[in-house]
């Protein structure tokens, strides 16, 4: 080699075999490729059972791998979610993978949303070394963790937390369904029942589309349910994308659900279409709350709603007549997940009209899932942390949550009092997606720690002050979960190819070094792979079959219809009268609750919900996924053409939409498919982190909008208790 | 050592001093660069190919922070146009791949970083653990150019330039929207040059 006068940082290593690139004949990329493809039908193709994570349902998926790349993704046809199929985002999201828009190796903030790599040895000293500190000064009450919960973090997360001695472990519920989970929890002892729809004879939904979201199966059982001859009514204050299968929509006006619910609720007991035995045998109660529901008429509820009362008695009537096979869904953020100050309140209701019509454990009703018994480690080789001396935050001021997934965004809250000075976020952009933004910047600016650990460069992340990279969920197992539902069952997610960024780690490993820094390893003194065999031992199932089959069902133990099973409520039966809301300072039978905010003839309530290509901003930066929204411009508000034209504006104009948190400027489109009262604007664009430019700039986010709040009844965010003003303006 | 040879040295010199461009600044590589031992090697190289007229570099970092910072935001892992030849082509021409971008461009690991994985493992060779998502990082591919330049046979070399430096037209475009530092435009568009110049030499010798 010429003497060089530069010093070099060649770093190809030749062996000397590669001599033989002397002798080498061609190996153009042309025959190279003509090769690689004709070998294709020879090449062996590895299928590798495992689950998406395109949303929160995890359904199952089968990864083909071919040369050690990802080659095709089908739906894992034994998955009760998927059976068989995937969607948009489930296929989209798995183009992460090889996105060159990951995170890849740890990151440290030195300047606002500046950062430079750091080794994992200098993350975990230092992260450590300050929880360490705030522990020593605050005590483990000012360190939280948060995560939108995956198999290995519902146990690693809490286990990590716990043995810092804090027991502030929350999920994203607070922004999906944490009213209804707490409206069914003290009714039924569940957060949630699952319909029974393709058996169903008259199904109600209220706010919840299966066509925007989320598993192949909801949709399959929904047209099932049609080709039966099933009556679908569809209460929504839009015409969402679920409505092509639907016999009826009711423009609701936003916000009045309750109403309708109580209406409904009061025409049952009238025409004595209620199942008096059910109630009779398994509720308590009930005469206190018949007793309410007597000023609740239809003709009450068609001045909050804007549907007749008329529609209210014919639609109450025929499904008592179709019971027990006629249902409200159980819904999941949909119209009462945490969207206005009174849906705690119809989550309560629509679990006791539910249960009104006794269908509970009926073919065609709502079912109380059961789920299969997983083991535990050795608590003698793998002794776990004690539980926390004293209470998770919040749990004081919202007693009725579920207390497993807590109150998020009381972190934020807590931090801007000067009590939370430590925050974890688990593939969880609470910064952007939890409550108002601008609070949020502001609250996680106050603590003396935020770590992320996520595969994109979130707008949470860009606050941290360590970023830690996951490997994504195609490149990863993780551990067993167990699958509820109306026949339970086991799921694996597993590794498909290598990790693509030689620096990421799955959490399981991050935990359990970051445990050692902490020095709290002894708590994490197993593998992911001893944690699946002890997890499965009870189940009979041997972990070399699961990876296999990736989903195993037991269909010998699914529920029976008609066996009632003994709630998990104090009663130990359906509460129409809950003594622990009473003790919570709330009536102890569901009343009718105002929303907190309403539009006056001027304005309008911003509301919002999901597309069927995205998941939340999870998917934002997915350019197949977004190219869908921008080939379609649907990252516009819709505007019904009555209120469009007395602000003079057309569709397509550009407007500037207002509210006391926030002006944003977007393209409207002007449809019959929204209330009058209401703006809808998807809940997916809006990104600002510069890091996820396919992402940034399109659309705005909802959130900014929504004043921090919590809902008094569960603490969830009141999304929907937003008021706004449009006017058009220039583009 | 007759002409041809002393100039496949001088080549296979000049290639491993633009890889070193490429890739993520160090204070060794900041003590070369701020000297201007680099620039003035590589443009002393570059009269063997008639280059020096057309050579232009403006906007050269002063401190080794703003070459950092230059590097990070035009062509590091966040940066505007990342210098990886898959992300420039499509993913795969395997027609039987379902994956929903298969026939898009923007993804890592296509068939480009596919083929020098290939190359890598038939000759033996090694990269760097950092290297193992990007094998045809652009510094990867240059480094690998000037030892075949020096190792292999010329119709090895000669394709190996034809099928792997074919997209730096647009990385070249992508830096030029982007607005981003004119430096490493400059010396894109000059490694562009310097590659056509070569290409044809080696037209001759295959």
């Amino acid at each position: 080699m010429l003497e060089s006068k530069i010093s070099r940082r060649g770093f190809i290593k030749a062996s000397a075999t590669t001599a033989a690139l002397a002798s080498a004949g061609t190996v153009g990329f042309q025959s190279w490729t003509s090769e690689y493809v004709k070998a294709g039908g020879q090449t062996k193709i590895t299928e590798i059972p495992s689950t998406c994570n395109g949303c929160s349902s995890k359904c199952g998926i089968i990864g083909h791998v071919k040369n050690g790349r990802l080659w095709k993704l089908s739906g894992h046809p034994d998955h009760p979610y998927a059976k068989g199929k995937i969607c948009a985002r489930g296929h989209g999201y798995a183009t992460l993978v090889y996105s060159k828009e990951r995170l890849t190796q740890p990151l440290k903030r030195v300047g606002s949303e500046k950062f430079e790599p750091i080794s994992w040895e200098q993350a975990y000293k230092e992260i450590g070394e300050k929880l360490n500190a705030i522990i020593k000064k605050h005590g483990p009450e000012a360190i939280s963790l948060t995560e939108d919960p995956r198999a290995s973090g519902k146990i690693y997360s809490p286990r990590f937390l716990h043995a810092l001695g804090s027991p502030n472990y929350y999920t994203h519920h607070v922004v999906c369904s944490n009213s209804r989970d707490a409206g069914f929890f003290h009714t039924l002892g569940v957060t949630s029942t699952s319909a029974d729809i393709s058996s169903s004879k008259y199904i109600m939904f209220i706010g919840r589309s299966y066509g925007d979201a989320i598993r192949p199966s909801s949709v399959q059982s929904l047209v099932e349910a049609k080709e039966n001859g099933a009556k679908i009514v569809m209460v929504d204050p839009r015409l969402n994308n679920t409505c092509n299968l639907a016999t009826e929509w009711l423009a609701i006006r936003p916000g009045m659900d309750l109403a309708m619910v109580l209406a409904m609720s009061h025409v049952l007991i009238r025409e004595n279409l209620h199942d008096a035995e059910f109630i009779k045998n398994y509720s308590i109660g009930f005469e206190e709350y018949s007793k309410e529901l007597k000023k609740y008429t239809p003709q009450w509820a068609e001045k909050l709603t804007g549907i007749s009362a008329d529609t209210i008695e014919r639609i109450a009537i025929d499904m008592g007549k179709a019971k027990p096979k006629a249902l409200i869904e159980q819904s999941w953020r949909g119209a009462f997940g945490c969207n206005y100050e009174n849906s705690t309140e119809t989550g309560r209701a629509v679990a006791l009209f539910n249960a009104m019509l006794g269908n509970i454990q009926q073919k065609g009703g709502s079912i109380i899932t059961t789920k299969p018994e997983l083991g535990k480690l050795d608590p003698v080789k793998h002794p776990s942390p004690k539980e926390p001396e004293f209470k998770k935050a919040g749990q004081d001021e919202f007693p009725l949550a579920y207390e497993e997934q807590g109150v998020a965004t009381i972190v934020a809250k807590l931090a801007m009092e000067g009590k939370m000075k430590a925050a974890i976020y688990n593939h969880s952009n609470a910064a952007l997606g939890y409550g108002n933004p601008k609070y949020m910047k502001e609250a996680l600016s106050k603590m003396d720690l935020v770590v992320t650990i996520d595969v994109q460069m979130s707008e949470t992340a860009l606050l941290s002050d360590y970023v830690l990279p996951d490997v994504t969920y195609i490149e990863r197992d993780e551990a067993v979960e167990g699958l509820s539902g109306k026949t339970p069952g086991l799921a694996l997610r597993q590794q498909m190819v290598e990790k693509v960024h030689p620096k990421t780690k799955p959490i399981d490993i991050i935990y359990t070094e970051l445990a050692k820094a902490c020095g709290i390893g002894q708590y994490f003194n197993f593998t992911l792979d001893g944690l699946n065999e002890q997890m499965l031992a009870p189940t009979g199932v041997s972990y070399k079959e699961l990876r296999e089959k990736g989903v195993i069902m037991f269909e010998d133990k699914a529920i029976v219809p008609g066996t009632m099973p003994e709630l998990k409520t104090p009663s130990k039966k359906v509460e129409f009268y809950s003594e622990t809301f009473k003790k919570a300072g709330f009536s102890p039978v569901v009343r009718w609750v105002e929303p907190k905010v309403s539009p006056s003839g001027e304005s309008f309530r911003l509301i919002t919900g999901k597309q069927a290509i995205h998941s939340h901003t999870q998917t934002a930066n997915v350019p197949i996924l977004m190219q869908i929204s921008k080939d379609y411009d649907l990252e516009r508000i819709w505007m019904n053409p009555a209120r469009a034209k007395k602000l003079g504006i057309k569709d397509g104009d550009m407007v500037e939409v207002k509210s006391s948190e926030a002006t944003s400027k977007v393209r409207v489109k002007v449809t019959e498919r929204i209330h009058p009262e209401a703006i809808f604007v998807p809940s997916h664009y809006g990104i600002t982190s510069s890091y996820l430019k396919t992402a940034k700039g399109i659309g705005f986010g909802f959130m900014e909008h929504v004043p921090f709040d919590f809902e008094a009844w569960s603490g969830a965010g009141n999304i929907h208790e937003v008021i706004v003003t449009v006017r058009k303006v220039r583009s | 050592m007759d002409q041809q040879d002393e100039k496949k040295l001088h080549t296979a010199n000049l290639f491993s001093m633009l890889a070193e461009l490429y890739k993520d600044p160090d204070m060794e590589f900041w003590n070369d660069f701020c000297n201007n031992k680099l620039l003035d090697q590589i443009k002393e190289e570059l009269s063997l190919y008639g280059e020096t007229a057309q050579w232009e570099v403006t906007d050269i970092p002063t401190e080794f922070s703003s070459l950092k910072k230059m590097y990070a935001d035009s062509l590091g892992s966040q940066g505007v146009a990342i210098p990886v030849e898959s992300l420039y082509k499509q993913w795969t021409a395997d027609p039987s791949c379902t994956l929903p971008f298969a026939k898009s461009k923007g993804y890592l690991l296509g068939d480009p970083a596919m083929h020098v994985k290939f190359i890598l493992n038939e000759f033996e060779m090694e990269i760097p653990e950092e290297y193992k998502s990007t094998p045809d990082h652009l510094a990867v591919l240059l480094e690998l150019l000037s030892y075949f330049i020096l190792h292999a046979p010329d119709e090895f070399t000669f394709h190996f330039m034809d099928d792997h430096f074919d997209w730096l037209e647009e990385f070249l475009l992508r830096l030029a929207e982007t607005n981003s530092s004119p430096f490493y435009y400059q010396m894109t568009k000059m490694l562009e040059r310097l590659l056509e110049a070569v290409r044809k030499e080696y037209i001759i010798m295959a």
